[in-house]
């Protein structure tokens, strides 16, 4: 009994810092959650400018009300393909302890309730999905949602790139002679 | 028997009395033989001065006795074991007890005081030493101003209170101190010497750097006392003002008639009348000085640095905001006619507020300049020369982000002209100069930008020394063709500075490029004028303040970029001849009959949709010297004035981009690096050749 009720508190403790509201928007098809407490804003779509030399996953900056803010394309950073703008493009502004910053979403869904049962560790997928960006897996009403670790997410640092400057200006070099 | 008995007994000397001169110098041999080290050298040589007046002249005597003076003075300069140069004088010699204030003491900040309290009170009475400083340095040029001496009063007078308050008895102590010495100066006890400035001014440094550190611990924390501390305390309980020895060791041929004029029982009237005079001149001034303090402090209100910068980054919306309005299509149409004039009378007013707040962040030069006058007056003491700063314009206002990174280059060019341009007082003399040098420190307004000129009447520098200094370094191979202007900007390259054999023989050289650097880096240009044998001017120019950026709107394809205008030198439109290539690859276009390497930006930046040839687009001329290459893009869109901002976390490094800013459209604009796209686009045509 006691060991059992240790277990059981364990657990909960563990899923407690996952449990919550959580903000779900899509990626194409797939549905993903953040933490709510790290969303700043909802924004629709404006006009994005990009910054060269960086990598292709930031999308540029955006004026948030004085202040310059980068965007990134979730859908790029993931592997996926680049998203379109649509009416439906929303940038949702994320702000962690350190830092600020928009990323780019297909659509905003819901801000709904997880509760601790119905969070799942990660599976682990071997290949090129990488498990570090999500805490878990939420399932309710039937749906499954990707719960992003979005710190991670945004703090990566390789957002300089300038090895694609040197290429093209190497290629294009070539490409005269 | 001290050194400083020494001194004055030195004073009172009468040469003619044989007696009198035994008795100094047997004095003066148990001072040698109680000390040790360098004194002990300055002390022998004293010694055989000493030996040697003995069978002279009277005038010779007198020389003599002089150059005794100017020798005590060193070894009571030597003396000093404290770290600053500040208090040379202020010493009290008997060097056994000196090492104690090298200990370091530790303070105890009280537990229960407020933490906002205690900050009120270290930004009060920083004010309160600032203050008091700048009237410590006037008073020094005037010391029969009864005003001056009463601010200096209320400044330390208001530090030992609200010290007591506190309980910061380190700081309450040494102001106590000082005003009791000074206190015998106000009342007529003794008259003004340079020795109370020194000792004023060495305890506002320590007191300074208590509240400093203060700044970085908070309620029942500790600080350490700053060395010297108990030296400074010792010094000025036990002080003695050595007027004589300072009036006869500075100005040479004074010392000839002060000795008698000087002696303590001869003036005694003399102070008292002069200051009686004062007294009755000091009841009204006193008067009037109180009410400009009263003004001082009803006219001013302390805001928060972070409140500010919203409430700017708030009007610059604003004005984002209205122009975008102004230019709605609705507007534009012109079938409004009344809400037209409705919101154009707006934008006058939003515009009005921007001004106003631009102002905001502006303040004075006075405190900077008055950095400037102390290091003028203790770099000169230092190396025994006698210099003057004189400041003009320090009402003129700056970027409050601008003064510390003003004051660097200043100091630079400050110590220059101590250190090599001004001359020693007999070589001045020699060259028909006053022995008083003079450094003029101006600042005013400029076509737009602020203009700083630091002027001195030293020497001034050699041609022919820097050019061959120039020719030895490979920086040139000759200086024929060279105007002297050219040759001057040669002590502004970088491979100059470390040309030490320079800096003695033509005076000049020290660091310069770090000068212009930091000049640069506030988009200023800096300039030199000199006149060998009537000193050397150097003139800086900068904008009045880094938020805004005076740029060009530049496209690339579907683009739009702002390179700063401060870096543009010319645009052209380029005709097919005046296009080079080299290895079919690299371009070069001749501009002013020079090749200026062309970087593609659209290549640099991988943009697609531009145009790539050469003759239908423009190119944009921009970096100095070595750096100097041609920009192309598509065209000019216009002029431009923005709010540099950063462009948030991770992205502030982007190479060529010096950061971002908001259009009139309210879309983010990038700001080129100028200098910065250069060194990339050479790194690069290094590693794929």
């Amino acid at each position: 009994m006691n060991n059992a009720n240790a277990v059981k508190n364990d657990q909960s403790a563990n899923a407690d810092s996952r449990a919550g509201k959580y903000l779900t928007f899509f990626l194409a098809s797939e549905e993903y959650g953040v933490e709510i407490l790290k969303v700043q804003e909802i924004i629709g779509r404006m006009p994005i400018t990009p910054v060269p030399l960086t990598s292709r996953y930031i999308r540029g900056v955006i004026n948030l009300r004085g202040k310059i803010h980068p965007i990134m394309d979730l859908k790029i950073k993931f592997g996926m393909e680049e998203t379109q703008i649509t009416d439906e493009t929303c940038i949702i502004v994320i702000k962690t302890t350190s830092m600020m910053m928009g990323i780019l979403v297909d659509k905003v869904s819901e801000v709904i309730n997880i509760a601790s049962g119905d969070i799942e560790d990660t599976p682990s997928f071997g290949g090129d999905v990488n498990p570090e960006y999500l805490l878990g897996v939420g399932k309710t009403g039937g749906r499954v949602r990707l719960l992003l670790d979005i710190e991670k997410v945004i703090t990566a640092s390789d957002i300089i790139n300038m090895k694609k400057a040197a290429a093209g200006e190497g290629k294009d070099a070539m490409a005269e002679l | 028997m001290n050194l400083n008995r020494l001194a004055i007994s030195l004073i009172e000397l009468n040469p003619e009395n044989p007696a009198d001169l035994e008795e100094f110098k047997k004095n003066l041999l148990s001072c040698y033989n109680n000390t040790q080290g360098r004194i002990q050298n300055i002390l022998k040589e004293a010694c055989f001065e000493a030996d040697a007046m003995v069978d002279q002249v009277p005038e010779l005597q007198r020389n003599i006795i002089a150059r005794l003076g100017v020798l005590l003075e060193q070894a009571m300069g030597s003396d000093e074991t404290d770290i600053s140069a500040t208090t040379e004088q202020t010493s009290q010699v008997e060097p056994a007890r000196e090492p104690d204030s090298i200990d370091v003491q530790h303070v105890m900040l009280s537990a229960d005081l407020d933490a906002d309290l205690l900050n009120e009170f270290i930004i009060e009475n920083m004010e309160w030493a600032t203050m008091a400083e700048s009237a410590i340095l006037d008073w020094e040029q005037n010391p029969g101003n009864q005003e001056l001496l009463n601010t200096i009063f209320r400044g330390f007078h208001t530090i030992k209170g609200t010290s007591a308050f506190v309980n910061l008895d380190c700081v309450k102590d040494l102001a106590h101190q000082v005003e009791s010495v000074l206190a015998k100066v106000r009342d007529g006890e003794h008259v003004f010497t340079r020795s109370y400035a020194n000792l004023a001014l060495k305890s506002l440094d320590v007191i300074k750097s208590i509240l400093e550190q203060m700044k970085s611990s908070g309620p029942g924390q500790q600080i350490e006392l700053p060395r010297g501390y108990q030296g400074l305390l010792e010094s000025l309980r036990n002080f003695v003002p050595d007027e004589q020895v300072q009036e006869m060791a500075i100005p040479a041929e004074e010392s000839m008639v002060e000795p008698e004029a000087a002696a303590p029982a001869y003036t005694k009237t003399n102070r008292g009348k002069i200051a009686k005079k004062e007294g009755e001149a000091s009841s009204e001034q006193s008067a009037s000085s109180n009410k400009i303090r009263e003004q001082m402090t009803e006219s001013t209100v302390r805001v928060k640095v972070d409140r500010l910068d919203k409430l700017l980054d708030t009007v610059g919306e604003l004005v984002i905001a209205q122009t975008m309005v102004g230019q709605d299509n609705l507007i534009v149409s012109g079938k409004y006619h009344e809400l037209n004039k409705k919101i154009s009378q707006a934008g006058k007013i939003v515009r009005e507020l921007h001004d106003l707040s631009m102002f905001l962040r502006m303040v004075p030069l006075k405190g900077t300049f008055q950095k400037m006058v102390r290091l003028t007056r203790d770099l000169s003491l230092k190396h025994g020369k006698m210099v003057s700063c004189i400041t003009e314009g320090d009402d003129i206002e700056i970027d409050r982000n601008m003064v510390d990174m003003v004051a660097d280059p200043l100091i630079h060019l400050i110590r220059n002209a101590v250190d090599h341009g001004i001359e020693f007082p007999e070589e001045r003399r020699r060259a028909g100069k006053s022995e008083n040098g003079r450094i003029y420190l101006t600042a005013g307004h400029a076509e737009g930008s602020i203009m700083l000129t630091v002027w001195d009447d030293g020497r001034g520098m050699n041609r022919q020394t820097i050019v061959n200094k120039a020719i030895q370094k490979g920086l040139i191979d000759s200086a024929e063709r060279m105007t002297d202007q050219e040759v001057w900007q040669m002590i502004f390259l970088p491979g100059f500075s470390t040309a030490e054999k320079v800096t003695e023989v033509s005076g000049r050289g020290v660091g310069m490029d770090v000068v212009k650097q930091a000049v640069e880096a506030l988009r200023g240009r800096i300039e030199v004028q000199t006149t060998e044998g009537q000193g050397c001017t150097f003139i800086m120019r900068m904008p009045l303040t880094m938020a805004i950026t005076d740029g060009m709107i530049v496209k690339v394809g579907s683009q739009r970029y702002i390179l700063p205008t401060a870096n543009i030198h010319k645009a052209v439109r380029p005709q097919e001849p005046d296009i080079h290539t080299v290895n079919q690859r690299a371009e070069m276009l001749s501009f002013r009959d020079e090749m200026v390497p062309v970087i593609r930006l659209y290549r640099f930046f991988d943009i697609p949709d531009s145009l790539t040839d050469l003759t239908s687009g423009l190119l944009v001329v921009i970096g100095e010297g070595k750096q100097r290459c041609a920009l192309f893009v598509d065209e000019l869109l216009g002029q431009t004035q923005v709010v540099t901002k950063l462009l948030g976390k991770g992205m502030n490094n982007v190479p060529g981009i010096a950061g971002g800013a908001i259009m009139g459209d309210g879309t983010v604009g990038l700001i080129l690096d100028a200098s910065g796209i250069v060194s990339i686009a050479r790194q690069q045509t290094n590693t794929t050749t």
